[in-house]
């Protein structure tokens, strides 16, 4: 047997296989399926920020025509949440309210007018309790305690020591600290949350079809929370509009639509408005990053410090994960040796927070690389230079016991650096006018998934029958990131065929094989390698049934191009569909498997929390960031964005390309518009008009490199694409204002008013230490 | 009342027409045709962006609209297309169908059919403006790089020749609509003097405009509106008319071919109100309702206020004139009587001076925190009139009256300019909101002062960092 050296359409710009369904507008998102028999669900929410919730009366809704059920929080006594440790959400608040907006009740109605109405007979009796809403007021001696078991409002708190930092310290010619304020941001994605439920009750079975990006979490929740046996349901997830983390664990309102179905024994619809949708959050958490570091003379990092305080919402969701992230990302990307990290995740009265892409990472890359800037400057050294000094050398394990098998971060730095004129023009650029730089870096998935049961992380299922074609049952959840063009690439790559006659069939638990979902860049990751696997079990028996009928050894038969043939024979040739023919006589359809597990030794370190941060490879991402500056407004313009992203090898550079350019621009709202505004509780910015996601004009060109480290375990020498470039784009960003305008700021978004209230203050320092 | 249009070539009727359903919802409740998305359901992210004509003066105007704050009464004699009708007669993609796919510009697919639209509008009417075309559909996946490439390799394609087979079919729709008579809850008048009539039996109905803000009355509060009446086919109060003394602006006018048509004689309104909205938003709202809706961060009133601008009300035969200034009385408090509406705006012919700065977090789709007018005249070195105004800067648009009378009289100065600063601490106490902390309101406010005389003294040369250039 023998594949094709280099890959034959991997590695080629493929547009989206289901490119064509989403232009036309026949692509079916969960709000578009036929529903002319549900019913339609709404959500009653909490009105108060916290409260204990003594009762809540339906008898007026349910007497209400037209109102086929009443569910209360009395409905669901089992908490859930992704973290097995960790749960402590109902789907709709029971004997506490913690948040405004927590779901209470919920109402399913002949239409939406009667939903509406019956939400409005609905009678809530509380008494209202204090509320905290920010780290400080959460973590005071006298607060309100939200969780019981839970005191000081900690949700969690992580306190992890690598090396000997006081010796690096010491050792250290400069010493430098700071402390960095990131508002909360939302993956506002542009599909609205909806699930639609559907009760069968003869057979006491479920179907929910929803948005999210882990279909088996919500297949276990459902099964949990309903106390149903998991056999029972079926999960299936349509076309999704975007996620960005927002749906890497089951929210509540898939619970309750599938409780609104069960209880109206039938088919209910509930969709959510953009307010519902931000409420449901799961965003980024405010955060406080305070961080040390310890310099040589030569910009080597002899020391780190660093303490993180996560404002985490009501809810534990996947906090916990989150604030070891933070601690876990501060390595693998350069070689630091001692590293302290304490980290506290902090519970309060709003939406939970949760995973948003670059989880845990964004901020406290943010800080360190601000940081790294300050102290070159102090030290007289080039950004690029100080990063340079740092690398790390790859085959390597890091301090607190990451596999690093590949890093293509020089690389990227020589690619943004040259490409900017970096040398020519950075500190020469015309008033008002500067040039930052960052570096980043994200796992391509995590090497110990929440849910660890042994079994495999990837499996994909492939069917080869009469009609030549190939059908991949796989798991993996598209949400628009293009894994579905992805698995057909590496099967159609393996098996040397044509992608038409690869078909995709995704995230029907009742068909395709369990995966765990599209969250921490593991798809491309494990999903493409379980594809490749599936697909060389099918070339195998591909071969076997070829050589079987050209009289050859299989080992001598050279399958491409929709052909077989025996190496270095021109006299007989067989199409792909004889050898199907001749491989299905011998047993019928075909089925073979690929999975994916990771190894022991990428899981991570033996400390408390080690798993977190374990991966199979990283990707590494420079990039460099042009701004303009206006000190009479405050507002920053960012001109234009050069960025590299190692990615191990780019299956599809259309889609690398995309991701880099999406995940750069992403960053770019963090840095300068997006941030969760709420007055006390209650959200004043759950719309698309207050949460300003950059719009066209602003969003500068971004030029992408891409960089191929070929990882030693990825398919084809793939890593993840997806996040690795976000987090380098506000530091980049801020560091570039630093050089426009002289001002070094602490606190993102950078708004308009922030950088000119930052300007006058700075400038009163400056006057007063004239004067002194 | 009963409507006609044309839906994606087949011409619909719908009886009694509901006053307040939208376009949106209609589409996909009753059409089940899915492709037009909904977003927001607010006019702030695009994805239910449509296509719809119509024949004005004549001429056929393709417009891309917000289904989701477009009531069905407005597209009565108009022709839609969704972009389940965008294909040729073959099945074949529209160019910008076909773009959009290649170059990656659709990834997670959710924004994309209104992206497709408003692109495919576009690309009838040979528009390749495209930051500014997009700014009103936001895309959460691509950071728009992709769909900018997409859009400009569609370009180079002919024109979609097939969708032409509306502009026929719409004509004879146009000529053959009989028009009910005014009816109890609905009324569309034809002519101001049939609204007059009207209204002043019905003061308590709602004049509906291009629907953009009463549109979320309906899709966010679930007001039912009662009574209601369509201005959008009351002919004499749309469009522009000039003569030596003034420019005069039907209060139907939308914004769109408001800053089409001021942007002749004051540039920099055009430039500030391409930045109101989005395109599609401006397709539908009217001079009349950013006046009318009284509220305190609206861009139009500002600029107008400070080129003088006269307001035309009208309540039944009655008229009425008024400096636009005055007609803010307080925060949602207007001088109207019940019965008068606002027929028209009049701006006085001058040299242009004006500089409009809207300050905003976000350049497009966004409210201004501040929004600074400026016009002041300068005569052999003396400043001879000065008329500044703001929003965002009181609970109503309003004068730096104080600013204005330390210019007045002074020398064109630096000086005289320095002199003026201190004045706006007297003519504004702006609060802490949302959108900026009073400190920035007022320090901008002085800065933009200082940037206008910059600009007036070093020619027009531009001191902004972004702006959208066509």
């Amino acid at each position: 047997m023998s594949a094709p050296e280099r890959p034959r359409i991997a590695g080629r710009p493929m547009p989206l296989i289901d490119g064509p369904e989403k232009v036309r507008g026949s692509a079916k998102y969960t709000a578009d399926l036929p529903s002319e028999d549900a019913l339609v669900g709404r959500i009653l929410r909490a009105p108060v920020d916290h409260a204990r919730l003594m009762s809540v009366d339906t008898a007026e809704a349910l007497a209400l025509e037209g109102v086929r059920a009443v569910i209360t929080g009395a409905d669901c006594d089992t908490p859930y949440g992704v973290i097995p440790i960790a749960m402590n959400e109902y789907p709709m608040a029971r004997e506490t309210i913690r948040y405004r907006g927590e779901p209470v009740a919920a109402v399913a109605a002949v239409d939406a007018a009667t939903a509406e109405k019956a939400l409005g007979l609905i009678r809530l009796h509380f008494k209202e309790l204090p509320a905290v809403f920010t780290t400080r007021e959460a973590r005071a001696p006298d607060a309100v305690q939200l969780h019981s078991k839970k005191p000081g409002n900690l949700e969690r708190e992580v306190h992890h020591c690598f090396g000997d930092v006081s010796a690096g310290m010491a050792e250290a010619d400069l010493v430098r600290e700071a402390s960095f304020h990131c508002a909360e941001v939302n993956h506002a994605q542009m599909e609205p949350h909806a699930a639609l439920a559907e009760y069968d009750a003869e057979r006491d079975h479920l179907t929910l079809w929803s948005v999210s990006q882990v279909p088996f979490y919500v297949h276990l929740t459902l099964a949990r929370c309903l106390s149903m046996d998991s056999a029972r349901i079926r999960v299936v997830k349509p076309f999704v509009g975007g996620g960005f983390g927002s749906r890497t664990e089951t929210l509540n309102f898939e619970i309750i639509a599938a409780l609104l179905a069960r209880a109206a024994r039938g088919k209910v619809r509930l969709c959510l408005s953009r307010e519902e949708t931000f409420l449901t959050h799961r965003g980024r958490p405010e955060s406080d990053v305070y961080l040390k570091i310890g310099m040589s003379k030569a910009g080597r990092i002899t020391a780190v410090e660093c303490e993180v305080e996560m404002a985490g919402g009501a809810y534990a969701g996947y906090g916990l994960v989150s604030i070891l992230y933070a601690g876990a990302l501060l390595h693998g990307i350069y070689a630091l040796e001692n590293v302290r990290y304490d980290g506290y995740r902090v519970y309060t009265n709003r939406p939970p927070c949760g995973a948003m892409r670059g989880h845990g990472t964004v901020d406290v890359r943010h800080a360190f690389e601000c940081l790294l800037d300050r102290m070159a400057r102090e030290l007289g050294l080039d950004p690029f230079a100080l990063r340079r000094a740092n690398l790390l050398q790859a085959p390597m394990f890091t301090a607190n016991d990451l596999m690093v098998n590949s890093c293509g971060l020089q690389t990227c730095l020589d690619k943004v650096e040259k490409a900017s004129g970096w040398r020519a023009r950075r500190g020469k650029l015309p008033p008002g006018r500067g040039l930052g730089m960052a570096c980043s870096h994200y796992v391509s998935g995590a090497a110990k998934p929440v849910h660890w049961t042994g079994e495999p992380h990837a499996v994909v299922n492939l069917k080869l029958d009469f009609d030549g074609s190939v059908t991949v049952l796989t798991g993996a959840a598209d949400i628009g990131q293009g894994s579905t063009t992805m698995v057909a690439l590496a099967a159609a790559e393996i098996l040397s065929v044509d992608m038409s006659r690869i078909r995709v069939i995704s995230n029907d638990s009742a068909v395709t094989p369990k995966d765990n979902g599209s969250y921490s860049s593991r798809v491309t990751f494990m999903v493409g390698n379980a594809t490749i696997r599936a697909a060389e079990a099918l070339r195998d028996k591909l071969i076997d049934a070829a050589a079987e009928k050209l009289e050859a050894d299989p080992a001598d038969i050279l399958c491409q191009g929709e052909t077989f043939s025996v190496r270095g024979s021109q006299q007989s040739m067989l199409s792909f569909q004889e050898v199907v023919t001749a491989a299905l006589a011998r047993e019928g359809t075909i089925t073979c498997k690929g999975t994916f597990s990771t190894p022991l030794k990428a899981q991570g370190g033996k400390h408390r929390g080690g798993a977190v941060g374990s991966t199979m490879g990283f990707s590494y991402a420079a990039e460099v960031v042009e701004v303009s500056v206006d000190e009479a407004t405050g507002q920053i313009s960012v001109d234009k964005v050069w960025a590299a992203l190692d990615c191990g090898f780019a299956i599809n550079p259309l889609a690398v390309e995309g991701q880099i350019e999406g995940s750069v621009w992403m960053g770019m709202g963090q840095a300068l518009s997006e941030e969760t505004r709420f007055v006390g509780g209650l959200a004043a910015h759950a719309n698309l008009l207050d949460y300003r996601v950059p719009t066209a004009v602003e969003s500068p060109d971004i030029k992408v490199f891409i960089v191929e480290s070929i990882d030693p375990l990825g398919p084809f020498g793939a890593k993840e694409a997806g996040e690795g470039a976000l987090s380098g784009f506000p530091p980049a960003l801020v560091n570039a204002v630093a050089d426009a305008i002289g001002l070094d700021s602490d606190v993102l978004p950078m708004t308009p008013d922030r950088v000119l209230e930052a300007l006058i203050k700075a400038r009163r320092a400056a006057a007063r230490r004239r004067i002194a | 009342m009963d409507i006609q249009f044309l839906l994606n070539g087949e011409t619909v009727r719908i009886a009694k027409v509901p006053a307040t359903r939208t376009l949106l919802a209609w589409l996909r409740e009753s059409r089940a045709l899915t492709g037009t998305k909904e977003g927001c359901n607010e006019g702030d992210c695009g994805a239910c962006t449509v296509m719809v004509s119509a024949f004005e003066d004549g001429q056929i105007r393709h417009r891309a609209l917000n289904a989701c704050i477009l009531f069905l009464p407005q597209l009565d004699g108009k022709a839609v297309r969704t972009v389940e009708g965008l294909s040729g007669p073959e099945g074949q993609m529209h160019p910008v169908q076909a773009a959009m796919v290649e170059h990656h510009g659709s990834q997670c697919g959710f924004c994309t059919p209104g992206i497709v639209m408003s692109l495919a509008v576009a690309h009838r009417n040979g528009a390749q403006n495209f930051n500014d075309i997009l700014a009103g559909n936001l895309c959460r996946c691509t950071g728009y790089a992709p769909i900018i490439r997409a859009a400009e390799a569609a370009s180079q394609a002919p024109d979609a020749s097939w969708l032409d087979t509306d502009i026929d079919k719409l004509a004879a729709l146009t000529s053959s609509a009989a028009r009910p008579p005014a009816e109890a809850q609905i009324f569309a008048p034809r002519s101001s003097q049939d609204l007059a009539g009207w209204f002043l039996e019905n003061s308590d109905a709602t004049l509906i405009g291009g629907a953009t803000d009463v549109g979320l009355w309906v899709t966010k509060r679930l007001s039912s509106l009662g009574k209601v009446c369509f201005l959008g086919q009351v002919a004499d109060m749309q469009g522009i008319s000039v003569d030596e003394n003034r420019v005069r602006i039907g209060a139907a006018t939308t914004m769109n071919e408001v800053q089409d048509a001021i942007g002749k004689f004051h540039p920099d309104l055009a430039e500030l109100l391409r930045r109101y909205g989005s395109v599609q938003v401006r397709n539908a709202a009217t001079l009349g309702g950013n006046i009318g809706n009284g509220s305190p961060i609206g861009d139009g009133p500002p600029a107008l206020i400070a080129l003088g601008a006269t307001l035309h009300l009208r309540r039944g035969t009655a008229r009425r004139e008024i400096p636009l200034e005055d007609f803010f009385i307080a925060y949602g408090k207007q001088d109207i009587e019940p019965g008068e509406f606002i027929e028209a705006v009049s701006v006085p012919r001058q040299t242009d001076a004006l500089r409009c700065y809207k300050i905003s977090k976000r350049f497009d789709q966004d409210i201004s925190a501040l929004c600074g007018c400026f016009n002041i005249h300068v005569n052999d070195g003396v400043v001879t009139t000065a008329r500044i105004a703001f929003g965002g800067m009181a609970a109503t648009p309003k004068r730096a009256a104080t600013v204005e009378s330390r210019l007045v009289g002074n020398a064109w100065n630096a000086a005289t300019i320095e002199a003026a600063l201190s004045a706006f601490d007297v003519d504004f106490s702006p609060i802490d909101d949302m959108r900026a902390s009073a400190a920035y309101r007022l320090e901008t406010a002085r800065n933009l002062l200082l940037r206008y005389f910059a600009e007036q003294s070093e020619g027009r040369a531009s001191t902004r960092i972004l702006e959208v250039t066509p």
